[in-house]
């Protein structure tokens, strides 16, 4: 027999825990911090979510001492609302610390912009919260949406708004531009759950299913074994391919910046085998590569930056190149052998590389402007001018976000020492000086990316001369 | 959510079918979705064997990695038998007594998968927090 003392107090705990938060989104104000709508829309949620649990809190010992045969189940149940509460936990801070000062606008205003391009996701918006995590890659999905409908279901509450995603990003980073192009591959996570995952599970059913003909059945948890490594990393590259349909090399750039692709470039003993490993969540950072270059090929991109002699195009141009073999961190079923279900995996990978420019609208709409655009737009950059409007054959354009931010990152890897000789006081060969005017370089290219929405509006009108 | 999240999602998907159970000891009668979210159960139950990895996923919840791992954990052959047997009982017409016995025989061994699968989640966020604490 539970004592009703014990649990009005197991409940009460849980309140106290909720009540606080439900407070830090009521006590917002108004005026200051300045939040996106979309991070108010969380907000508001929240709140209201969080007064529905703490109703349903006043109604639960009552609830769990009325059967005593149903007491424990209904006592345990107070666990997943804990647990989900703890889940969502993780992001309240984060998001209320990522105000509309620290945060890159004008870029996610562009990723905004291409979203909305493609008509089925007109309707998707994000909030984005601030972590402590620096590497982008260990952010977690942000899937809050999930775990206010779950702790909805528990306690009859209203449903998340439909089409709200959340993204992380590093506190510290919100003044740049190049690393956050990393942002597009985090939105691409919550477009695969949305909208993508039922066509690629298909896929990958399939192609596992092809490989149990072969090697023979395999039992249940085999199977859903290999299911779930291949969908992680499927989900994955998925997202690295929307981000290229979404913003173009640019996102690959970053990529390879992030996880310090140049250490592949000078090694005559061989390149670190950590660049061929498939993780648990995670393919190999060389798979991924190849196929970053397949899907720049198919766009055209490839072809405009193939000479580029920067590292993040060198490993581009060498990723299928190594001799090495890609290797698994987790065990396999005996039956299955890594290369076995790395075919699987490159099955699917081929799919995508045709599947993902289908589904992004405008992914290849930027390429012939860029090529006119670019050199034009470096001139512009290297007498420190910012280039929301240029003269392109005697006419005025302003260049589309996706040819300045792709503008940018070529002259940041390609033709920084022209600006550096070009400002008195700074030298090429200073890191300092290096440091410094890249960082200028991001805010004049952030500056005319928000320069490009007052001229010309959205990212429909893509700059081109007329 | 961290690739953990599975085992809360699982931890939730069990309450459902936990729900419904009492929700039928509470009232005496099966709301609309308990049939469907036991045949999945019971189909997840029968035991390892051979299976396609598309009817694994038509299984929902009990069909994926998460599923399947704490069901082999949580319960013996015998387990799933009695388990099995309980919830024939509860989806067919039976007399009301004997029904709401087999739904509070079910629901504790359900309650014994989602402790399984809370724990499994808890313990993999201690560890993500203790590798990033390194």
């Amino acid at each position: 027999m539970i004592s009703e003392e014990l649990v009005r107090q197991e409940v009460s705990e849980l309140h106290q825990f909720i009540e606080p938060m439900v407070r830090m989104c009521s006590e917002l104000r108004a005026d200051y911090p300045v939040f996106s709508d979309e991070s108010r829309e969380f907000f508001d949620h929240i709140q209201k979510l969080g007064n529905e649990t703490l109703t349903y809190l006043l109604g639960a010992p009552d609830r769990i001492l009325k059967d005593t045969r149903l007491s424990s189940t209904k006592r345990q149940s107070l666990l997943d609302l804990r647990y989900l509460w703890e889940n969502l936990h993780e992001y309240l801070r984060p998001a209320l610390d990522a105000d509309s000062l620290h945060l890159p606008n004008p870029l996610i205003s562009t990723l905004h912009d291409r979203i909305h391009e493609t008509d089925e996701w007109h309707s998707y918006r994000f909030t984005l919260f601030h972590t402590t995590e620096a590497n982008y890659l260990q952010l977690p999905m942000g899937i809050v949406g999930t775990v206010a409908n779950d702790i909805a279901a528990l306690v009859g509450g209203k449903q998340f708004p439909a089409g709200l995603g959340h993204v992380g990003m590093p506190y510290s980073q919100s003044d740049h531009l190049f690393m956050n192009c990393t942002l597009g591959h985090e939105m691409g996570h919550f477009i695969y759950q949305e909208d993508v995952s039922h066509d690629a599970e298909n896929k990958i059913d399939s192609a596992l299913e092809r490989m149990e003909k072969e090697i023979g059945e395999l039992g249940e948890d085999e199977i859903t074994f290999c299911q779930k490594l291949v969908s992680s990393w499927i989900q994955e590259v998925f997202c690295d391919l929307f981000a290229i349909c979404l913003i173009g090399p640019a996102y690959s750039f970053a990529y390879s910046q992030l996880v310090a692709a140049s250490m592949l470039i000078g090694r005559p003993r061989g390149v670190p085998e950590e660049f061929f490993r498939f993780g648990t969540d995670h393919p190999a950072d060389l798979s991924r590569f190849r196929n970053h270059r397949k899907l720049l090929e198919k766009l055209g991109w490839w072809q405009i930056i193939r000479n580029w002699s920067s590292a993040p195009v060198q490993i581009l141009k060498t990723c299928t190149s190594y001799r090495s073999k890609f290797a698994l961190e987790d065990d396999l079923p005996e039956t299955v052998s890594p290369n076995r279900l790395l075919q699987c995996y490159n099955e699917v990978c081929n799919w995508l590389i045709g599947y993902v420019p289908r589904r992004v609208k405008g992914c290849r709409d930027h390429v012939a402007d860029f090529m006119v655009q670019s050199p034009i737009i470096a001139q512009y950059l290297q007498r420190a001018i910012v280039p929301s409007t240029i003269i392109v054959r005697r006419k005025v354009v302003n260049p589309s976000p996706i040819v300045l931010i792709n503008a940018g990152y070529e002259f940041l890897l390609e033709k920084l020492p022209l600006l550096l000789s070009n400002i008195k006081g700074e030298s090429p060969n200073s890191i300092e000086s290096r440091s410094r005017m890249g960082t200028r370089l991001e805010l004049w290219l952030l500056k005319a990316l928000e320069d490009h929405r007052l001229l010309v509006g959205g990212a429909s009108q893509n700059g081109s001369p007329g | 959510m961290q690739a953990n999240s599975e085992y809360l999602t699982l931890a939730l998907d069990v309450r459902k079918v936990t729900d419904s159970l009492v929700h039928l000891v509470e009232e005496g009668n099966p709301s609309p979705e308990l049939n469907a979210s036991i045949q999945q159960v019971m189909t997840s139950l029968q035991g390892p064997r051979q299976i396609s990895a598309k009817s694994l996923r038509a299984r929902g919840p009990f069909g994926r990695y998460a599923g399947v791992k704490a069901i082999s954990e949580v319960f013996t052959q015998q387990d799933r038998t009695q388990l099995i047997g309980k919830l024939h009982m509860v989806i067919q017409p039976q007399p009301s007594a004997q029904r709401t016995e087999s739904a509070l025989a079910a629901i504790e061994f359900f309650d014994k998968l989602e402790r399984r699968a809370l724990y499994h989640y808890n313990r993999a966020r201690t560890t993500r927090r203790s590798v990033s604490a390194r």
